[in-house]
């Protein structure tokens, strides 16, 4: 697998509302392989392979937005405050973020030192209120740049850890690379249906983005393409899959039996690991593309991801080719008698 | 900033205390052309000295090239590294932090659980390093032990960069700020000799300067450090240690010695008469090399000057270039006008 890409795609910064910034990348990697794309004002933007004969649509969708925080406040001494409700504040302390003012800047969230801090409070977790960020800079300075209400991503850093690689953001961008991917094998597969590649805004948040592009683009059935868990120290087997072994299938009422029917028969045609995913309702678009209009089948892909929402996500890249190789081969799969079978279930 | 390249590789280079090789390294380069003898003794520490065939007192210049960090203790079943903290660190700033580990070098990351999968009193509770794990993707038991084989030790894996202006952020900068200030020093010709030390596992006892000290026992010694500054919100006034862009940092008092007061006096008329800034240290707290160094023999008069430094001891730390610019310029002054008949060794 190639890195460039992946590691391009998490570098760029995109706080929930702010997915402008990565339209273009995706434009330029895409463009050779779509017959249209397109950047909405929602902050989401869609990518369109023609089927053959192309009645029927399939939307694959993956979230462009990101976990991050906001600013709340700025002190006399010109430190940031901030407020966020993705992030867990224990990760914080001894963080560098980037914040999006004027300008993007650099600061570092730091606490009191050690030598300062009383026993009993080094066993008390910061809540996030209590946090700073510090930007070097006084209060004149950073008004200058920064204004309440700015975002505040992680600073990024791509590295490959043994054979796995690690950023911010592979949560979802590792999906947008999925896609991507597969769109510059369309042309091979030649599919009977349309392929949407939907790039969606605000999952983080409100799901916003999913809910208006799937009412706008109505697919005709649509799989989600995100991140779950993966397994590590106080994460326990049925709290995450295993990196290596494979994408997870969502299994359960807010996933389609037809499509999930599919997914399964591919990777066990094709021989490629398939981990299963059961739950009530997926935490991912799909669950919110599902009940648009008068309702909308779909299924979820996920890559396991350690670490999820904090500076250093940590994936297996051959989890990610053998989800791009899946679903190549579903969209390839496809043929008539899945439509009815999808229909005829509805 | 002149120095800052060399700063940079300095506080990028791996010192976790018990492995100092690869700042001695960095340090031994820079000093070579401007001392006439340098020692890696058996702690580890390096000794570079100039002037040797000047006759009266001897001055001690020293820094330690250590740095805080983890060692290797286990390793789980499924590959995942446990570890315990040498030196002082916040069990606070570990989580979700990058690595290095060991001698090979390889990537970690101190893994985080995720929001999603904690409940409620978990979120709002430190999570103990003692419970934490370093993932460097090892894919079982077996790869691990042989990646970062247990002793293996690890630093944290901060780039240096300029924050914006004068301000730099990196790791280390306790004490790698005060080693290149030495280092700088060296470049001088002053009217005695100096032995500088560069020393060893500071951070988990004082324990290089002892030996180093023992064998070149100066009648001076001045030790140059990166210190707390903790002017951040909610602290008290009193209670900021020292602060950011107020000059250089003089310690009369920390948790380990009392400085000589007639050089103190000294160094503060030279500060006084120069318009150079300073700060006094104001929080009782820490401890440096010059304690043990102040102890040596039949005893050593002592100085401690620091670079005030915010969140030492933890992944990433700032400083401000007008303190470290005048904490060399006030130590050259000082040294500068040192003179035999008042500081020497009979008195």
């Amino acid at each position: 697998m190639k890195y460039n890409l992946l590691e391009e795609l998490t570098d760029i910064s995109a706080f929930p509302g702010e997915e402008s910034k990565i339209h273009e990348l995706i434009k330029r990697e895409i463009s050779g392989y779509a017959e249209e794309i397109k950047s909405l004002k929602t902050g989401s933007m869609f990518a369109i392979k023609l089927g053959t004969p192309g009645k029927c649509s399939i939307m694959l969708d993956a979230h462009i937005d990101e976990v991050g925080a906001i600013v709340s406040g700025i002190t006399d001494e010109g430190f940031l405050r901030m407020q966020s409700n993705f992030i867990d504040p224990k990760i914080l302390p001894g963080s560098i973020v980037e914040i999006h003012g004027k300008q993007e800047i650099k600061g570092i969230i730091g606490i009191k030192p050690f030598h300062l801090t009383h026993e009993e409070d080094l066993k008390k977790a910061f809540p996030i209120k209590e946090l700073f960020i510090d930007c070097g800079l006084n209060k004149k300075e950073i008004e200058e740049i920064v204004s309440v209400g700015d975002s505040v991503t992680f600073y990024p850093s791509f590295s490959k850890i043994n054979e796995l690689v690690s950023n911010k953001a592979l949560d979802d961008r590792i999906g947008v690379y999925v896609i991507i991917e597969i769109f510059k094998r369309l042309k091979k597969i030649s599919p009977i249906m349309n392929v949407v590649g939907h790039f969606a805004s605000q999952e983080e948040f409100t799901t916003f983005g999913a809910i208006t592009s799937t009412y706008v683009l109505k697919p005709d059935c649509a799989v989600a393409i995100d991140v779950t868990h993966g397994f590590s120290p106080n994460v326990s087997k049925q709290e995450g899959f295993e990196l290596g072994k494979g994408p997870a299938v969502f299994i359960g009422p807010s996933t389609d039996r037809v499509i999930n029917r599919k997914i399964i028969d591919t990777s066990q045609k094709y021989g490629i690991p398939l981990q299963k995913e059961v739950g009530i309702l997926s935490g991912t678009d799909a669950t919110y593309i599902q009940t648009v209009e008068k309702g909308v089948p779909v299924g979820v892909v996920s890559i396991p991801i350690r670490y999820m929402h904090t500076p250093h996500e940590v994936a297996d890249p051959q989890d990610i080719e053998k989800t791009i190789n899946l679903l190549s081969l579903f969209i390839q799969e496809i043929d008539g008698s899945f439509l009815e079978a999808l229909y005829g279930e509805h | 900033m002149e120095n800052i390249d060399f700063i940079e590789k300095l506080s990028n280079a791996f010192g976790v205390s018990g492995d100092e090789r690869e700042v001695v390294e960095i340090l031994k380069e820079e000093v070579k052309g401007d001392v006439e003898s340098i020692k890696v003794d058996a702690m580890g520490n390096l000794i570079a000295m100039k002037g040797l065939e000047k006759s009266g007192f001897k001055v001690m210049l020293n820094a330690h090239m250590d740095e805080v960090g983890l060692i290797v203790t286990a390793i789980d079943e499924n590959g995942f590294l446990l570890f315990k903290k040498v030196g002082g660190i916040d069990d606070r700033v570990l989580s979700g932090k990058k690595v290095i580990v060991g001698e090979n070098k390889f990537k970690g990351i101190i893994g985080a659980k995720a929001i999603h999968l904690q409940k409620k009193e978990e979120i709002e509770k430190t999570i103990e390093s003692d419970y934490l794990t370093i993932d460097i993707g090892a894919k079982n038991k077996e790869e691990a032990e042989k990646f970062a084989p247990l002793g293996s030790l690890v630093a944290f894996d901060t780039k240096f960069e300029k924050l914006n202006d004068k301000y730099y952020i990196g790791k280390a900068f306790d004490d790698r700020l005060g080693c290149s200030i030495v280092a700088s020093l060296l470049k001088y010709d002053f009217n005695f000799p100096i032995i500088a030390l560069f020393s060893t596992q500071e951070e988990i006892g004082l324990r290089g300067a002892v030996t180093g000290a023992y064998q070149y026992t100066p009648d001076i010694s001045i030790t140059v450090e990166g210190t707390i500054s903790a002017d951040i919100p909610e602290v008290k006034e009193h209670l900021k240690c020292s602060k950011i862009s107020q000059g250089p940092v003089i310690t009369v008092k920390d948790k380990s010695v009392i400085t000589d007061h007639k050089l103190r006096e000294k160094l503060i008329s030279i500060a006084k008469k120069e318009n150079i800034p300073y700060q006094f240290k104001q929080v009782i707290a820490g401890g440096t090399d010059s304690s043990k160094i102040q102890l040596t023999k039949g005893g050593v008069r002592i100085l401690t000057v620091a670079v005030p430094v915010r969140y030492i001891h933890s992944p990433v730390s700032l400083f401000f270039q007008d303190d470290y610019e005048n904490t060399l310029k006030l130590l050259f002054k000082f040294l500068n006008s040192l003179k035999e008949e008042n500081y020497g060794t009979t008195n």
